[in-house]
């Protein structure tokens, strides 16, 4: 049972690192927006709402060029979560069942989840202080009346 | 009992786990009473053996324990050795950087593991952990699929230009 369950997170750890380093990899060689190699989110695409990802790989972008102002405005709250992510990798990798985040509180837990959908209804509203979380810190009202 | 092969918890009579299918290991019959030989001398009356007074109970140091004490040995119930991953981490990635809202599931149901573990209950919360972590695979398979279209488009947009 243990071997079974630290290959099952294993798996899971290689594909997320995978993905991290890919999205990295892509945004150090073109830049998102400018090219239509990078796909676009499909939540935005579909709808036009901001979802709490948005905006993720031009922060990564502006981050690794070294623009952190730029890549805050992109994604604040992924902008934060950044090093958190970093950390449970690292942590994974070193020691595969270290049940790292195993000792943080529920209620932290539901505070966080709270913190993400109160993010995304904030940045999707069309309104000056508000959509200053969306993508860029640009709102879309202020683009329509611009036009 | 739980599933050697993928940890499900099944029902104490399954002959066969309900989630993969491997063949559970069946309840060992209860060993008959061990029947010893009666004693064969009799020892001439002993006197009885020196009454020691009880040692003082042990109470465990305060402040040294941990936000979720050990498993305990349960009777029918393996030990789990290795801690129950709540993929906290998988979960957020797929939130911030998939656009899934599957990560927002997955962030609630890692709240529901260190729930469980909080209240020692350990098959709960290794359900919590096995759900989650399909949760993430679906997450990251969908991110995954949405990828592999949208290259496809663009591929047959070039072959078409």
């Amino acid at each position: 049972m243990r071997i079974s369950r630290i290959t099952a997170d294993r798996g899971i750890t290689i594909v997320s690192t995978l993905a991290l380093v890919a999205l990295v990899a892509a945004v150090c060689l073109v830049r998102p927006g400018a090219t239509s190699w990078l796909p676009p989110c499909p939540l935005h695409a579909l709808t036009g709402l901001y979802c709490p990802g948005c905006g993720s790989t031009r922060m990564l972008y502006h981050l690794v060029h070294g623009q952190l102002g730029m890549a805050f405005r992109d994604n604040p709250l992924s902008f934060i979560a950044l090093p958190v992510v970093l950390y449970g990798l690292v942590r994974q990798w070193l020691e595969p069942a270290s049940g790292v985040f195993n000792r943080i509180r529920p209620a932290w837990i539901v505070v966080f989840t709270v913190i993400v959908i109160a993010f995304t209804v904030v940045r999707n509203i069309p309104a000056q202080p508000y959509c200053r979380l969306a993508p860029g810190g640009q709102c879309r009202t202020a683009l329509v009346q611009a036009q | 009992m739980f599933c050697p092969q993928c940890g499900t918890n099944n029902d104490q009579q399954s002959r066969h786990c309900s989630q993969c299918g491997t063949a559970l290991p069946q309840q060992p019959a209860a060993p008959a009473p061990s029947q010893a030989p009666p004693p064969q001398y009799q020892a001439p009356t002993q006197a009885p053996p020196p009454q020691y007074p009880a040692p003082p109970p042990q109470y465990p140091a305060p402040g040294a324990q941990p936000y979720y004490p050990p498993p305990q040995a349960i009777p029918g119930v393996p030990l789990i050795l290795a801690p129950i991953p709540n993929y906290m981490t998988q979960a957020v990635l797929v939130t911030l950087f998939c656009c899934l809202p599957l990560g927002i599931v997955g962030i609630i149901r890692a709240g529901e593991v260190n729930k469980r573990l909080a209240v020692n209950d350990y098959a709960g919360a290794l359900a919590a952990s096995n759900s989650t972590r399909s949760i993430l695979w679906w997450g990251f398979g969908s991110g995954l699929a949405i990828g592999i279209i949208y290259a496809i488009a663009q591929f047959a947009n070039l072959a078409n230009n």
